[in-house]
């Protein structure tokens, strides 16, 4: 079956390449039908006349006949570029932490690979604002009141002042025990903790409440309209339309939002309107509610901000940006219209 | 570390042109040692040795030029081997192509050094996108195409204007080897310009590696079909996470259920990052930055 396809093929090929001969034959320029009469008249139609036909000899590079290495030479300097290319290769391999023992590692941006030693014995973090930066870092004013003291084989950070900004894992914390791979945040300065004897995970830490995503909020009932603001959950795609015109949020079921969080109170914010603007208030004095970043008790809310309820972000948009943008992208489709 | 990617690129191109003289070297003698066993079926293929000419530039080039990323991420050799096989194997059919229709162009009466760097063109535009071909998805083809174009345009050019001066060298050593370094010079320099964000792995195994974000879109994870391979860290999933580039904004999104991403030790669904963040995937940690 395959073979007789093929052979259909074939004659198909034939046939039209024979053709294709005839109509040049008859039209085309003079030199080329002299070319195609040479190969045609010698050889007699075979397929390295039609091919010669189209492409005539003429080295397109024009390398000489004889080329100027041997087949070992070049061979071997082909062996060269692919050594080359190995060690390219090689060159770029990450250099891994080769230093070994307890320390801190400097993460800052264009800090080169500084590596900061540990001493066995109890110490303060006060050493850090001796080490010598490629820029200054702010830190903070307390740090000889944070201490570092060994402890099977690894040490334990403990804040005795509670003011320092010191963040452990990006989380607040006031005594921890570190394990390989912890990341410091003291002030601007990033630090890695490196101890290779204790690795990252073994350690037991007291499991911190994560974001639980989606965050149960106010579901709408038929559709939203254009002028309600919306609030997007930071590290998710998830949006809660404010379609009442209070809202409560909290970790208790009794909330419109609700947010499971370490530190989020049962009741622990509200947002309520103001004539046309939105307004968020605070609800116990001894948690935290931020609008970009500062600690409020009561703000109106603008487009953009950013406001956190005990460690969970929320982005407000309010529904008149959303307008504009719609009014801007209408306007646009138009001017290309 | 751009202009080190830069530098790199740039020395690729020149091993690229290189190999492909000592191909095309070692190439003309098995046709010669061919011609005289007299296999006279393979006579009619052989007898046009430009189009063999244009499968040997085209074999080292895109052997080289396929291979370009994973050499520089510093991936498995066994990676990059099947990476230059398929450059090569592409590159070969692609230079063949390329030549073919240069010739064709000179049989048309067309100047032959315009039909050379048409050619080279061509070859340059189909050997960069070859190399997209597998990353499909990146959202940066045509800059990166059209900069292929530009350098094969421009060696092309710089290979005719030796051939002028008779300057080449033996058998156009040293036009072979300028094509190849302004290709990857010109796809190595768009490039550059593209990246602004950098992800450095501060953890584990590949520890200083910097993956530069320069496509619009990158797959993270543990698979060798992703655009950044971390290998040899635990709860990594085969394609863990999605990095998107919006305008200023670099997105990351989780992409298998089965694997967490966390930013600032947050598990996160979409996130996007700011500078200094740190970036948990299974137990690889990575900091993002902007250069």
């Amino acid at each position: 079956m395959i073979s007789q396809i093929d052979r259909c093929l074939r004659a198909c090929v034939h046939s039209a390449g024979l053709l294709i001969i005839g109509i040049l034959k008859s039209t085309s320029l003079l030199a080329a039908e002299q070319v195609v009469e040479q190969n045609v008249l010698v050889r007699e139609g075979s397929p390295s006349a039609f091919l010669e036909y189209f492409f005539p000899q003429t080295f397109f590079l024009k390398i000489n006949e004889t080329p100027s290495l041997t087949l070992i030479e070049s061979l071997l300097i082909f062996a060269g570029v692919l050594l080359a290319m190995f060690g390219l290769w090689f060159l770029q391999k990450p250099k891994a932490g080769t230093q070994s023992g307890v320390g801190f590692q400097l993460l800052n941006l264009g800090e080169r690979k500084k590596f900061i030693p540990l001493k066995s014995g109890i110490q303060t973090l006060e050493f850090l604002t001796q080490i010598q930066t490629s820029k200054k870092y702010r830190l903070s004013a307390n740090l000889n009141r944070v201490t570092l003291t060994p402890h099977q084989n690894t040490f334990v950070l403990e804040d005795k002042n509670y003011k320092n900004a010191l963040l452990i894992n990006r989380r607040r914390s006031h005594r921890t025990v570190l394990c390989d791979n912890d990341v410091l945040d003291v002030g601007d300065m990033i630090l890695l903790f490196r101890n290779h004897v204790v690795p990252a995970g073994t350690i037991h830490r007291p499991a911190s409440k994560d974001l639980q995503l989606p965050i149960v909020g106010i579901i709408p009932k038929g559709p939203v309209h254009k002028m309600t603001p919306i609030l997007t959950v930071s590290g998710s795609t998830q949006k809660i339309p404010l379609v009442r015109n209070l809202i409560t949020i909290g970790s208790s079921n009794s909330n419109d939002i609700i947010v499971e969080g370490d530190e989020v109170a049962l009741r622990h914010a509200k947002i309520y309107k103001v004539g046309g603007s939105w307004k968020i208030q605070n609800l116990l004095i001894h948690e935290t509610t931020t609008v970009n970043g500062r600690r409020i008790d009561q703000r109106f809310l603008q487009d953009g901000d950013e406001v956190t309820v005990g460690d969970i972000m929320f982005k407000f948009k309010s529904g008149k940006a959303q307008i504009k943008q719609t009014l801007k992208s209408k306007t646009e489709t138009a001017k290309k219209i | 570390m751009k202009s080190t990617r830069s530098l790199h690129n740039a020395v690729l191109g020149l091993l690229g042109g290189l190999a492909s003289w000592t191909l095309m070297q070692s190439g003309f003698h098995a046709f010669d040692a061919l011609s005289v066993t007299g296999l006279s079926g393979l006579n009619i293929i052989w007898l046009n040795k430009f189009i063999f000419e244009g499968a040997l530039v085209g074999l080292g080039l895109g052997m080289v030029l396929q291979a370009r990323v994973s050499l520089w991420y510093h991936y498995e050799l066994v990676h990059i081997l099947s990476k230059m096989f398929i450059g090569a194997f592409i590159g070969a059919i692609l230079g063949l192509i390329c030549f073919s229709i240069g010739e064709l162009l000179q049989v048309w009466l067309v100047l032959p050094a315009l039909s050379r760097i048409a050619s080279w063109t061509l070859l340059g535009l189909l050997l960069v996108g070859t190399t997209e071909l597998f990353h499909s998805r990146s959202g940066f083809l045509r800059p990166r195409i059209i900069s292929g174009g530009i350098g094969g345009a421009i060696g092309g050019g710089i290979f005719e204007l030796l051939l002028l001066y008779q300057m080449t060298g033996p058998d156009h050593l040293l036009g072979l080897i300028l094509v190849g370094f302004s290709i990857s010079l010109f796809v190595g320099i768009t490039e550059d310009r593209a990246t602004s964000f950098a992800l450095r792995v501060v953890s584990g195994k590949q520890e200083g590696q910097i993956f530069l974000l320069d496509q619009n879109r990158f797959t993270l994870g543990y698979g060798s079909q992703n655009d950044f391979i971390l290998k040899g860290y635990a709860e990594v999933c085969d394609l863990h996470a999605n990095i998107l580039k919006k305008g200023k904004e670099v997105i990351i999104e989780n992409a298998d259920e089965g694997g967490e991403v966390l930013v600032n030790y947050r598990l996160v669904d979409q996130q996007s990052m700011k500078k200094g963040d740190v970036i948990k995937i299974g137990t690889a940690l990575l900091q993002y930055y902007e250069i």
